[in-house]
């Protein structure tokens, strides 16, 4: 018996000699059928029904049940789909979608403006990010397969809200003939490339090709979406051909796939960036010398160089780079030591010393971001503690109000709903403050609040977007949050996966799979 | 022993209560909404409140209570906050997972540790003896992060001879078994080493053998049943944690099991998940420990529960 | 044959209460004939005064980083390599001793230290007493670790005192288990039969008669642990127990070689040597202190 338990050991060793010998990688146990693509995510899958779901690049899969009526094309520019096009009315208040003919939906109905009204409603009704549309008054099906909507005031970001993928549109009679939401959410029914064949809660969903989807037939019969948490074994399940596509892993793994042969690396532009919330009401950081001085202490290009090996920007505004009307010119912090240390003396805090919380483990490369930033400011003599929260105590905290919050800096990731820049940049505002909304460094400014609220009645695209760097500019000057670096989206695929493109949308990247083969 | 069992029984059930007031209690003391979580970075305090509302989270903690055990007494625990399905639904689909892991993992780490640490004993002090304690030890003081993606470098990404995880299948299961159930199979190799080390230097073994019984009956019989009373203790222990989920091994191989799901769930601040999950766990140590009791009278007939 | 075992063991006992002193004698010769037990202390020697003076042997500071050196493999300049900060391993591991050791020892004896007598009074009374004090480890085994941890912080803030507390409260179940296993399968045994026999009182059995033959399993439990007290430290620090960055712990620095596995082992496997090792240690002295307790083993 010992013997076994030795030839166990010994069988390690050897297998760890051999991995690091290197040699051919199998072709993957059980490898999948071709007509199969597995795609692994970090996040498991709660619920179909993109109106219920929740996280990102899960959306991006249950999006593919149901579809939207207009997506973002290569260049960010809004692109007909299922509605073929859309007309402003009532001074710009209401917007009349002519919703495509013809559309088949799983359930064999052709989709109707009756289907997307209904939709609409129920996505404002039972949608966790249901905020979204919160400036919609109404929603009303017109004769002629029109749908039109109405907001309370001018909106300008109001089309690019429907690119956003969890706005999906679904079959109002299924809907109706499920009795409940929860029931319709255990077997969607929409207009998409993939229909829903079963969700097995915390392991995998699966889908299958509709022939007859209006935009041509899927070319990949089935779609299963794995859920394997940890980072290192997706990368395994990628590697072994047990994953055809996977997302989410560290920056060194993304070095490794891209010099695999046969793993193909997808790093799209970011879609939201990391930021550092100084919280500007109280000491030591209602001095806005002490929060400059801390931005020209952080070498962030060393950060977005070393620990990201270059896959990531430095984020040079208050706004996602993504977003319209993104300047750069105003970041003027580039790493200074000697003006650090000059700035802390004349605000008269040559030692400062403050600590930063922030949810472990949240974010791709966190803590490695947090001990590196720790480390350089400790060089102009500054000493960040680092207090380490987990995430809904930390979240609970960031939300608590002035009077009992004690955060002094925090860590947060950012984006906008759809791509406007409004949608960002508004968290700066009063209304924002917490405990309200996420106005997390407590920023409040005359000047701010005046610019806002003009830019969101501007019915001039040059006008307002001239008004939104003139946002940039003050928050770049007064600097509530420290904007750090643009979050990568690491993507990976097996090189045989063909046509898997990422279109950047508004709030994520998604993913048209009914283009994609495996060859 | 039917005195012994009755008064087992009487105390699981304030056992089992206090459980559920703790863990609901504990819920709902540390900071974390789970009307915030799940809302996101956008939502308004409108849907917040809503969303409270709608879970009855914004009634006084004890009418909270109070509907909570009138379902639990009906066996209805709710639906989970996350997926709005039901919480009996949700363990139900997990469990099977965990219980399949952990039964293979148990069965890993019986044969593996049951039998080194016999011959570990019976070879006391010798190379095979301290090898075998080494192997043991660093199982134990091996991550299962480490110790289960090297397996998975080797056996699936290498050889190709086994998934490199999922629940779908049996093979998924292998390596996480074996990955487990090493773990394990130290603790009780150690123990079970030990233990017969005890009991072969007990004066009623020396004196069978001093009778001219064989020595390898002497093993089998009293030294064996003896020792096995701390092994069984373990073996109870670290069965009924595998039964409360293995965290680390579920996550390295992708296993939907009971585990990272409590885990998941209290992140989520998801109170009506971690309430059943916890009142599971409690009700599964309760029997396995109530067996283990009974298992140490039927091992050896002396013991006597007052 | 029982009656005749039971009288002569009857008789040791007894008669050992008469000859403490040489006992401690006894069982310090008998420590120093165990070789492996000396490599043990030696071991765990080794490594204490490597921590005690981190700060003079240490050939860097574990805190200072350069991460253009990130991940930097073992050199001539730097022995064991770069972590992934650029900070010398070495000097990260030897500092780090200090808190890990510390976490170990501590955790390991609040549980001990709460669990050792609850699960001895259990098996001793048992009725009610002993039913009820199990009802309660089977609430403590119950209580998910990491709650126990997320409470803490809730309620006594985070810090490394709290996080040794967190530890030991949920591995204090199992020596209370073993413990209580332990007095219900020596009570059955002849010489503590017959110590009562001679009328000796309750506490005293379990102290000098039961404790001492109860050691092996409790000692082992505790150097497996401490093994695992080490680890989970790591998991700990994640939700603000215990050591903060930049502090090197050696189970945080495990948990963070975790994502260079592939890329930059070394990272991750010189702190988990350093566990292995102190574990060893550890156990290998304690099995020494075990044989050289056992009262039964007198004429070895």
């Amino acid at each position: 018996m010992k013997r076994t338990r030795i030839g166990g050991s010994l069988l390690l060793a050897v297998a760890a000699a051999a991995l690091l010998a290197g040699g051919p990688t199998s072709p993957g146990w059980g490898a999948a059928a071709k007509d199969t693509l597995v795609i692994a995510l970090p996040i498991e899958i709660p619920s179909a029904d993109t109106h219920l779901a929740i996280g990102l690049p899960a959306i991006g899969m249950v999006a593919q049940i149901s579809d939207t009526l207009v997506v973002l094309d290569e260049r960010g520019r809004v692109k007909p789909w299922l509605a073929e096009s859309w007309t402003e009315e009532d001074g710009g208040r209401s917007l009349v979608f002519k919703i495509r003919d013809n559309v088949r939906m799983h359930d064999g109905r052709t989709l109707t403006a009756e289907d997307v009204a209904f939709s609409l409603e129920r996505f404002r009704r039972v949608a966790i990010g249901r905020s979204a549309l919160a400036p919609v008054e109404s929603v009303t099906a017109l004769p002629g397969n029109r749908v039109k909507v109405t907001t309370r005031a001018p909106f300008a970001p109001l089309l690019r809200t429907f690119t956003y993928s969890s706005i999906g549109i679904f079959s109002k009679a299924a809907i109706e003939r499920a009795g409940s939401d929860q029931e319709f959410a255990k077997h969607p029914i929409g207009p998409g490339p993939y229909r829903f064949v079963r969700l097995v809660r915390g392991d995998r969903m699966e889908l299958e090709a509709f022939p007859q989807y209006w935009a041509g037939r899927p070319k990949i019969r089935r779609i299963v979406v794995r859920y394997i948490p940890d980072m290192s074994a997706r990368v395994a399940a990628l590697e072994s051909g047990d994953a055809d596509v996977i997302h989410d892993f560290t920056p060194q793994d993304a070095e490794r796939i891209r010099a695999h042969p046969q793993l193909t690396l997808i790093n799209p532009p970011s879609a939201g960036f990391i930021r550092l919330n100084l919280n500007t009401q109280r000491p030591p950081f209602n001095d806005v010398r002490v929060r400059h001085a801390v931005a020209y202490a952080i070498d962030r290009d060393a950060i977005t160089k070393e620990i990201f090996r270059g896959l990531a920007k430095v984020a040079r505004s208050l706004v996602p780079a993504n977003a319209t009307g993104y300047v750069e010119i105003y970041d003027v912090y580039r790493y200074n030591p000697d003006r650090a240390r000059q700035l802390l003396r004349e605000a008269g805090v040559p030692d400062l010393t403050f600590t930063l919380s922030y949810g472990a483990g949240r974010y791709l490369m966190d803590k490695e971001v947090v001990e590196a930033v720790q480390a350089q400011l400790a060089r102009v003599g500054i000493t960040m503690r680092i207090n380490q929260m987990e995430w809904g105590q930390y979240s609970a905290m960031l939300r608590l109000p002035l009077e009992r919050n004690p955060t002094q800096m925090s860590f947060t990731w950012w984006r906008t709903v759809n791509g406007d820049a409004d949608s960002a940049i508004g968290i700066y505002s009063r209304a924002e403050l917490p405990p309200r909304g996420n106005n997390v460094p407590f920023y409040v400014s005359e000047e701010f609040e005046r610019v806002y609220a003009a830019q969101q009645v501007e019915p001039d695209p040059t006008k307002r977007r001239a008004l939104i760097r003139q946002l940039q500019q003050i928050l770049m000057q007064d600097l509530p949050s420290i904007p750090m670096y643009q979050q990568p989206i690491f993507w990976a695929t097996r090189t045989n996966v063909v046509g898997l493109a990422p279109k950047v949308t508004s709030l994520s990247t998604l993913w048209p799979l009914y283009d994609v083969e495996i060859r | 022993m039917r005195a012994y069992l009755t008064r087992r029984l009487l105390i699981a059930v304030p056992t089992l209560l206090a459980v559920t007031v703790l863990i609901f209690v504990a819920m709902r003391v540390i900071p974390g909404d789970p009307a915030v979580l799940l809302a996101g970075d956008f939502a308004t305090p409108e849907t917040v409140a809503a969303l409270r509302a709608k879970w009855g989270l914004d009634r006084p903690l004890p009418v909270q209570y109070v509907v909570f055990f009138r379902n639990l007494v009906r066996g209805d625990l709710g639906a989970s906050i996350v997926s709005d399905l039901p919480v009996l639904e949700e363990i139900a689909q997990r469990f099977r997972v965990t219980l399949l892991l952990a039964l293979s993992a148990m069965l890993v780490a019986l044969a593996i540790g049951l039998t080194g640490g016999i011959v570990a004993a019976t070879r006391a002090y010798t190379v095979w003896d301290y090898a075998s304690m080494t192997a043991a030890l660093v199982g134990v003081s091996t991550p299962i992060f480490w110790s289960g993606m090297l397996l998975i470098l080797v056996f699936a990404v290498r050889l190709g001879w086994l998934p490199s995880g999922g629940a779908g299948t049996w093979q998924g299961y292998v390596l996480p078994a074996c990955s487990l159930g090493f773990f394990a199979a130290g603790v009780i190799a150690r123990q079970t080493r030990s233990a017969m080390l005890d009991v072969l230097r007990q004066d009623y073994v020396r004196t069978a053998r001093a009778k001219g019984v064989a020595e390898p009956r002497v093993n089998a019989y009293h030294a064996l049943r003896n020792a096995l009373i701390p092994v069984v203790t373990i073996v109870g222990l670290e069965f009924g944690r595998m039964l409360g989920g293995a965290v680390l091994t579920e996550t390295v191989f992708s296993l939907p099991g009971l585990g990272s799901f409590l885990i998941i769930s209290i992140g989520k601040r998801d109170y009506p998940v971690v309430q059943g999950i916890v009142l599971w766990i409690a009700l599964a140590f309760v029997v396995i420990n109530m067996l283990v009791d009974i298992l140490y009278a039927a091992l050896d007939p002396r013991i006597r529960y007052a | 044959m029982r009656e005749a075992a039971a009288s002569s063991v009857a008789l040791r006992a007894g008669a050992r209460d008469g000859r403490r002193r040489s006992t401690a004698a006894l069982a310090w010769r008998r420590f120093r004939r165990h070789r492996a037990a000396q490599l043990g202390l030696g071991v765990v020697l080794l490594f204490a005064l490597l921590a005690l003076g981190a700060s003079l042997i240490a050939p860097y500071s574990p805190t200072e980083a350069d991460l253009a050196l990130r991940l930097a493999p073992p050199s001539r300049a730097h022995w064991l390599g770069m972590d992934q900060q650029g900070r010398d391993l070495l000097s990260r591991i030897i500092h780090g001793g200090r808190t890990s050791m510390l976490i170990g020892l501590i955790a390991v004896g609040v549980a001990a230290g709460i669990g050792v007598p609850l699960g001895a009074i259990s098996g001793a009374r048992g009725g009610w007493l002993g039913q009820i004090l199990m009802g309660l480890v089977d609430v403590f085994l119950s209580f998910p670790a990491i709650l126990v941890a997320i409470l803490v912080v809730a309620l006594a803030g985070p810090g490394l005192r709290n996080a040794m507390i967190a530890i030991g409260i949920s591995q204090m179940p199992a020596y209370a288990r073993l413990m209580r296993a332990e007095v219900i399968r020596l009570r059955a045994e002849t010489f503590v039969e017959a110590a009562r026999a001679l009328g000796l009182p309750e506490w005293r059995i379990l102290s000098r008669h039961i404790l001492p033959n109860a050691a092996g399993p409790l000692i082992i439990q505790s150097t497996l642990n401490l093994a695992g007290a080490i680890l989970s430290a790591a998991y700990l620090g994640f939700l603000g127990l215990g050591a903060q960055p930049p502090t090197p712990e050696w189970g945080a620095m495990l948990s963070d070689g975790r994502t260079y596995l592939r890329t930059a082992p070394h990272v991750a496997i010189y702190p988990g040597l350093a566990v292995m090792l102190v574990v060893l240690g550890f156990n290998l002295f304690g099995d020494g202190l075990r044989d050289a307790l056992d009262p039964r083993a007198t004429r070895r």
